[in-house]
């Protein structure tokens, strides 16, 4: 019963712990003997004694079996003792091993939670951002966009909608939104009016993106259609703030603002309205999820990148509402086809994809003379807006962590092999070898416990970081959260990259040949170990050469951009932006009153002593260096003229003394006069930059033309160009200058909400007035007008260039653990083999070798290496190089200059790092040397 | 005259004996019978048991060595919790053999 296991005899035989049973036998048979020999002595013969001494033991089976069952016992007892010592002995002795070689090892901890943190970072944003869509369906769900051949830009004209949804071969829903960023929904609460995040959404809405109420229920569609009484459905967060997040509130009324021509036919809108809000209670019948969001959608008309982007950010569109209300209570000018506002997410119908679904929408749908159809999935679009950025982050993460993780196998190989002679003694003075494996294993163990800590932290800090750098609203801010999967897996190629590198010298350093490892001194060095250990050093020389070349490139490339001339003045100028409610909402009864409190605030502000000029820019979108909106235009040189079509051009509203405030240059025609006016003009002059001029009229010619705008309906005459000013690269001094178009205003608000920037030029470091101006601006009472932060160019342009910084310090840091590891690897595999050589380098010196000729050989054998990973690592570049190309700025990927300077300083590198140990060698004793074991 | 031992006498010899220093199993039986007064023989069949019981209870450490004749041999040596083990038990017998000198009226009046 009590037999011993297969498991525990491998177990006792690879431990090396003896036999009980063979240990009681030869007690037993010890006892025998000396009672034997007592008995001879006194005086029987040998044969009689030992019957006698067997007789008087009694049974001799019975006394084997019952210390055997004891036995086992005590080597469950033994087993258990030894192990937990052993465990403990493992954990001080590995704790003060690392301790021995401290770089050595923070650097393994380093570099592991480095690989680890930052792939699980990018990972954990792109599996937030291009994995996960708040829609049930994204192959299902598309977004449908009218281009219209004369480039009109927007999205679907809503006359034209109703006709698209009875294409019911394609839809299953088609649902249109709408979101009015001029004239903003009100919420009225205890007389006080504020701004609320609304959109204007059709019943199908809910249905196609597949999300259901949290409380209460979504439109119905006869609630959906004009003159239904008005409900609405709100977020959990508009709730939980503003309605008391009590269960009660289904069935309470919000007093809600909204624009009052949104609901009113066109012909009976005034030619020179103001917009002015009527009041109306609406019912709340339902709260979303707290994790609702509308899927990331931003410009999608026949446009670029660029416009897509600049669109993303202009806040033209909601996409986390706060307050829903019926599209179909309004008219939003529903009679017309040119009015482009209106989004449209449609459910295609099961088995259509969206390319068919295209293409017989185009062949079904009515009335589209001018115009194509185009449907675009939801996870299409996502992928094209964040696809490049995110797929680049996800290649380099991948990388870092392979490098990262080569780097610390280096690492724990090169302790292996320093450690391969105590090893060595120590299996010879009787440790088992699967104690040694375990007690390599645990120092291995207490480096990855570190890494990974450390990594997990790093991921936590990198992830939130990532979500910060990027753009737009929604998604991406949501996925500042580790993915616990993605960090599983991190963690797990990691850990076994360091179990493998662990195991490697472990199993090397025990193996069985001490006498070849003791005698390491002797000529008798394993080649096999040599040659590895040569491998991994030139892999990890290679290593950091690319990671040099990469570093070199980004760095270059900054100093490039910080060198770009932005093409306006950055000293001594600040930026506010100011914001007024609608008038209605706020204290101002029109628009007439609030721009005369403007002008009162520009003349205060342009009274301070320190205050040179003020300049009034025109808000449409962010801020004033988001370039306002993207307009297509049809340029013409003459009257007749067939126009030419620049699809993209930035219009910017600007007073007249912009250019010289900001000293930007005119290179032809003339500037803006003081009394120029674009407002409610038909044919402004307007100012165009150099690029837009050399693009498209490249032998000259642009002053003059004209630039036709608005689409089918629009009639000239129209804007003409009058002069070509200085491109502006601000505050994105590497990307190329977009097509740029000016207008002249006279300061005021022109758009609803009301907002202007303004730019104020000081005498001094605008730093130092920042406490002035804002006392200027309206002391400590900020609520009226809204003031947003005041901010110096200087600044702006410093943070700008802070994702391009942060690039090259994380490149830089990577590059410099990874060399120094290689380094100190070189070092070591240097050490090692002058070591080993003792004995021989003994001897060429008796023989009379000068110690220049030694260390020049010992060097020489260093600098093999080196050069071989230096032509691996330019090799390797390439493909690195390539990862970050987009990155570059001014140079390319082949920069000599980049090249050279890398060469150079792995070579002197190296050099050093093989130089002392060559040093040691030329200073031996020959004498004591040839004495050395 | 060899009587069998006191039942729970044992132990208390073993880690007697062992007090000394490290003895052999067979050097434990001869010193039984030796210090007392050649009056307890320990029986082979109960002494390597209680030995191997006592190395199991971590009273006795066992390790092999050579005796005086040059031959491998098992070697006991105490542990300090048979040290403890030892104290205990001697006082335990102590107590219990006075008790019984006085039961019996023989020993101090």
């Amino acid at each position: 019963v009590n037999r011993e296991s297969w498991w525990e005899k491998q177990y006792r035989r690879v431990l090396r712990v003896p036999d009980p049973k063979r240990e009681l036998d030869e007690e037993l048979a010890f006892h025998l003997q000396m009672k034997a020999s007592d008995l001879e002595r006194a005086g029987l013969s040998p044969r009689e004694a030992e019957a006698e001494a067997k007789r008087l033991f009694g049974s001799l089976d019975e006394v084997h079996s019952t210390c055997s069952a004891v036995d086992r016992g005590t080597v469950r007892r033994r087993r258990r003792r030894t192990f937990l010592e052993g465990a403990r002995q493992d954990l001080v002795y590995g704790l003060r091993s690392l301790w021995r070689t401290p770089w050595l090892s923070l650097m393994a901890v380093v570099a592991l939670a480095v690989g680890i943190g930052a792939t699980t970072a990018a990972w954990s944003v792109v599996n937030g951002v291009l994995l996960r869509l708040p829609v049930v369906d994204p192959d299902r769900v598309v977004e449908l966009n009218e281009i219209w051949e004369d480039l009109s830009v927007g999205y679907n004209a809503p006359r034209n909608l109703e006709d698209y949804a009875e294409v019911t071969e394609v839809f299953e829903r088609l649902a249109p939104f709408y979101a009015d960023a001029r004239s903003p929904v009100l919420l009225e609460r205890n007389g006080a009016r504020s701004l609320v995040a609304s959109l204007f959404a059709s019943s199908d809405l809910l249905p196609i993106l597949g999300v259901e109420p949290a409380m209460g229920r979504w439109f119905a569609p006869e609630e959906d259609r004009l003159g239904a009484p008005p409900v609405a459905v709100v977020s959990h967060e508009f709730w939980m703030t503003e309605l008391g997040g009590t269960p009660d509130v289904l069935g309470t009324a919000v007093t809600l603002g909204v624009d009052n021509w949104a609901d009113l036919p066109v012909e009976m809108r005034p030619a020179d309205y103001e917009p002015g809000y009527h009041y109306q209670s609406f019912t709340v019948v339902g709260v979303l999820p707290s994790d609702f969001e509308l899927p990331p959608l931003p410009f999608a008309g026949a446009h670029g990148e660029l416009g897509r982007s600049a669109t993303l950010e202009s806040g033209l569109f909601v996409d986390r509402p706060d307050v829903l209300l019926p599209y179909g209570l309004y008219t939003f000018f529903r009679d017309r086809r040119g009015f482009l506002q209106v989004r449209a997410l449609g459910l295609l119908r099961a088995g259509v994809d969206a390319e068919r679904g295209e293409e017989m929408l185009n062949r079904l749908a009515p009335g589209i003379e001018q115009s194509t159809l185009q449907l675009t999935t939801v996870r299409a679009i996502q992928r094209e807006v964040y696809g490049n950025r995110l797929t680049r982050l996800a290649i380099a993460a991948v990388f870092l962590l392979l490098v990262s993780c080569a780097s610390v196998a280096g690492i724990l190989l090169a302790r292996g092999s320093r450690r391969e002679r105590e090893c060595a003694v120590r299996a010879s003075l009787g440790a088992g070898r699967m104690r040694l494996i375990r007690q390599l294993l645990t120092e291995t163990g207490l480096i990855a416990l570190g890494g990974c800590l450390a990594g997990i932290a790093l991921a936590h800090w990198s992830t939130m970081f990532l979500a910060s750098l990027a753009p737009g609203p929604g998604s991406l801010a949501e996925a500042g959260l580790v993915d616990g999967t993605v960090l599983a897996g991190a963690l797990a190629v990691s850990l076994l990259a360091l179990l493998l590198a662990g195991l490697v010298p472990a199993v090397h350093a025990v193996r069985p040949d001490l006498y070849a490892a003791l005698s390491a001194g002797a000529a008798t060095p394993s080649r096999s170990r040599r040659r590895l250990l040569n491998w991994i050093m030139v892999t990890q020389l290679a290593t950091s050469t690319s990671l040099l070349v990469g570093t070199g490139l980004l760095c270059r490339s900054l100093l490039q951009v910080s060198r770009v001339d932005p093409g306006l003045r950055v000293d001594n100028i600040t930026t506010v932006r100011l914001e007024l409610l609608p008038p209605g909402a706020s204290e101002y009864a029109s628009l007439a009153e609030a721009n005369a409190f403007l002008s009162d605030l520009v003349r205060r502000l342009k009274e301070l002593p320190d205050v040179v000029d003020v300049q009034q820019v025109a808000v449409q979108s962010r801020s004033f260096w988001d370039r306002g909106y993207v307009v297509p235009y049809g340029t013409t040189t003459g009257p007749d003229a067939e126009p030419t079509v620049i699809p993209e051009i930035f219009e910017q509203r600007v007073t007249p003394g912009y250019f010289s405030l900001l000293s930007i240059r005119l290179r032809a025609g003339r500037t803006f006069t003081a009394d120029d006016d674009a407002r409610g003009k038909r044919s402004p002059p307007v100012l165009i930059n150099e690029s837009m001029a050399r693009r498209h009229w490249p032998d000259g010619g642009a002053i003059g033309s004209e630039m036709r705008w608005g689409g089918v309906l629009s009639q000239g005459p129209f804007p003409h160009v009058v002069g070509i000013v200085e491109d502006v690269r601000f505050p994105s001094l590497d990307a190329e200058p977009p097509n740029q178009i000016y207008y002249a205003i006279q300061g005021g608000f022109n758009y609803f909400p009301p907002k202007v920037e303004l730019l104020i030029e000081t005498r001094t470091d605008p730093e130092l007035q920042l406490g002035a101006l804002r006392n200027a601006l309206g002391g400590s009472d900020m609520t009226e007008p809204r003031v947003g932060p005041v901010e110096p160019l200087r600044a702006i342009l410093h943070e700008a260039l802070a994702p391009r910084r942060y690039q090259a310090l994380l490149a830089g840091v990577a590059a410099a653990t990874t060399l120094l590891i290689a380094l100190l690897g070189l070092f070591g595999a240097i050490s090692y083999s002058v070591a080993r050589q003792t004995r021989e380098t003994g001897m060429r010196k008796a023989l009379g070798a000068p110690t220049a000729t030694i260390v020049r050989s010992v060097v020489g054998e260093g600098m093999r290496l080196t050069l071989l990973g230096l032509a691996l690592g330019m090799l390797g570049s390439r493909i690195l190089t390539r990862v970050i190309q987009s990155e570059l700025y001014g140079i390319g990927t082949l920069d000599p200059a980049t090249y050279v300077s890398v060469g150079l300083t792995m070579l002197v590198t190296a050099c050093l790092a093989s130089y002392f140990p060559a040093r040691r060698a030329g200073r031996l004793d020959p004498a004591a040397a040839l004495r050395s074991d | 005259m060899v009587d069998p031992l006191i039942p729970g006498t044992l132990n208390v010899l073993i880690l007697q004996a062992l007090s000394r220093g490290a003895m052999h199993g067979y050097g434990i039986s001869k010193w039984i019978v030796e210090h007392s007064r050649d009056v307890f023989r320990a029986e082979e069949g109960v002494l390597y048991p209680a030995l191997h019981r006592l190395e199991r209870d971590g009273c006795l450490e066992a390790e092999w060595g050579q005796n005086e004749t040059g031959r491998r041999a098992k070697f006991y040596t105490l542990t300090s919790k048979g040290k403890e083990r030892l104290e205990a038990e001697t006082e335990r017998w102590r107590r219990s053999s006075r008790a019984l000198d006085a039961a019996l009226g023989i020993g101090e009046p």
